[in-house]
């Protein structure tokens, strides 16, 4: 019976060794993902939950136009940003990436919240770099910039909750800047 | 006086000589197999770069920049942590990542060859091992081994493991165990053979020893666990990697290999290559079942079948045939049915021919 308790003992205590020094490996050599990514990755959760936006954009040097944005059936499944000057973009939800970049750049401008999610998504799995920083959009904000090649895209998020308050975006095809604000869910 | 043979018994260098001299035939097939394999990437439209796409951006994200789960999304929690380990570790000697990534594979390859060697000699003799040493060298489906991916790091933990079982090294053989899990979900898998050896062996064993060889089961299973404890720690989420997992379109469900048969004309419309997976996966099973008919043990063979069969209930052919890569015996399977000359010859023939082709088309297929 002994034999058999210090059997047990010595095999609980190697499987815990293991553990331990699997996770101390893990813990002492992998870095921790930094604060900004965590804060875009939970944006992209915030934003999965979202249907509406509404924003004021400031695109290139044309005056400010203010912009709603709606995710549903439009007839076909997709997000639809009406801007102020009349002007209607729509992209489809199976198109995805395929769609105009340019049409894709404006509904990221928008806060369009599948588009915004998608596209910082793609930036944090293509190992965008990111910067974080202090920032004030009428309240304080956390500003997040993820750059990839020649596309920077600056998210202003709420400290608590991270949800996007504004986004700038420069790209070769459009350069631009927002505030947005999440109508419900 | 000085016993003579006693210092030769002893001497370092002597060994290692004598050591290499008695496996010069295995260097041989590993640095032949290794250079039909970077000659055809060479060859490839993306040349050696092909060694290091696909998921091995995965792996040096987790490295550079650690886990980071984008829920719905393609995220790299979905790739277990040893093989980043490693990179990082070697990265911070100054090499590139990617350089890191192939180096770190094609370092632990010999180690997996020397492994999975003494491990089929001590279950199936010499002539066995030998040509199933061989076959490993330059199968087909082996330029992953030289990628930047963890399946040669696995093979040499799972073969280590099981040999030092057999030889009684039980700590060795925790520390294997633990490391094959850490790298790959499947590497949990050795706990069965261990457990069987362990059970074999509890006659000769002291109380004590008998608690490492346990534990040695239980290492592998704590080596497996570290991974979600640590997901908790930096995500705060210890199912991150299934969620991950998911977002890949794998989901184990009881019906999934239902799931797989049934969606393979969708499958095979979306992307022709998953019928390559496909064939693998009949070839394996045919070969575990060669395996059985070599006298391999059934902890062994349910091993092999457990690494085939269980992807294939997330819902998905997809990656089998490099998934298989790390069961040994798949490989004793296929020195059963070289056992005579000409189907040997024939065998090493063709497996050279299909590592070149398999190499080559690397850009064009996910492996």
């Amino acid at each position: 019976m002994r034999s058999l308790a210090v059997t047990g003992l010595v095999a609980a205590a190697v499987g815990t060794c293991a553990l331990a020094a699997g996770w101390s490996v893990e813990a002492a050599v992998l870095p921790r993902p930094p604060r900004g990514d965590r804060a875009a990755a939970d944006a992209v959760v915030d934003l999965d939950h979202r249907r509406f936006a509404a924003s004021t954009l400031y695109v290139g040097d044309a005056p400010a136009v203010r912009g709603r944005c709606a995710r549903g059936w439009f007839p076909a499944r997709g997000t639809l940003l009406t801007l102020g000057n009349g002007a209607r973009f729509f992209e489809a939800a199976r198109t995805g990436a395929a769609a105009d970049p340019v049409v894709r750049a404006e509904l990221v401008l928008a806060g369009c919240p599948r588009v915004l999610a998608s596209a910082i998504a793609r930036l944090l799995q293509d190992g965008a770099s990111v910067h974080t920083s202090r920032a004030w959009l009428g309240r304080p904000a956390l500003a997040v910039r993820l750059g990839r090649g020649s596309t920077v895209l600056t998210l202003y998020l709420a400290p608590r909750g991270f949800l996007p308050l504004g986004v700038a975006l420069n790209s070769p095809l459009v350069s631009g800047r927002s505030r947005i604000r999440y109508v419900h869910r | 006086m000085i016993d003579v043979p006693a210092v030769e018994h002893l001497d370092p260098f002597s060994a290692a000589y004598a050591w290499v001299h008695r496996h010069l035939w295995m260097v041989g097939w590993w640095l032949g197999g290794r250079a039909v394999v970077f000659a055809a990437a060479a060859a490839s439209s993306r040349s050696v770069g092909a060694l290091h796409t696909w998921d091995a951006r995965w792996y040096r994200i987790v490295a550079s920049n650690g886990y980071l789960l984008v829920p719905g999304q393609q995220s790299d929690p979905a790739f277990f942590p040893l093989y980043p380990v490693l990179l990082r570790v070697v990265h911070a000697i100054g090499i590139g990542y990617a350089a890191a990534g192939v180096a770190s594979a094609n370092v632990a390859f010999p180690v997996a060859l020397v492994a999975f060697h003494a491990l089929t000699r001590e279950l199936l003799g010499d002539a066995i091992a030998r040509r199933a040493t061989v076959y490993l060298a330059i199968f087909p489906l082996g330029y992953v081994f030289s990628m930047a991916y963890p399946e040669s790091l696995v093979l040499a933990a799972i073969a280590l493991a099981g040999v030092s079982a057999l030889r009684g090294r039980w700590g060795l053989a925790a520390a294997a165990a633990a490391g094959a899990a850490l790298a790959r979900p499947e590497g949990v898998l050795v706990t069965l053979p261990l457990l069987v050896a362990a059970w074999q062996g509890r006659s000769r064993l002291t109380p004590v020893r008998s608690g490492v060889a346990l534990g040695s089961v239980l290492a592998a299973a704590g080596g497996f666990a570290a991974y979600p404890l640590y997901l908790d720690r930096v995500l705060h989420d210890p199912t991150a990697w299934s969620r991950a997992e998911r977002a890949w379109g794998r989901r184990f469900t009881p019906f999934g290999a239902v799931r797989a048969v049934q969606h393979l004309p969708q499958s095979f419309a979306g992307d022709h290559w998953v019928a390559r997976d496909v064939a693998a996966t009949v070839c394996y099973l045919l070969l575990l079942a060669a395996a059985a008919r070599a006298g391999a043990p059934r902890a062994w063979l349910a091993v092999g079948a457990a690494i085939v069969v269980l992807p294939l209930f997330s819902g998905s052919f997809t990656s089998i045939g490099r998934f298989g890569l790390i069961a040994p015996p798949i490989f004793w399977g296929l020195a059963w049915l070289g056992r005579n000359r000409m189907a040997d010859y024939g065998l090493r023939v063709a497996s050279i021919a299909l590592l070149v082709a398999a190499t080559a088309t690397v850009p064009l297929a996910f492996p």
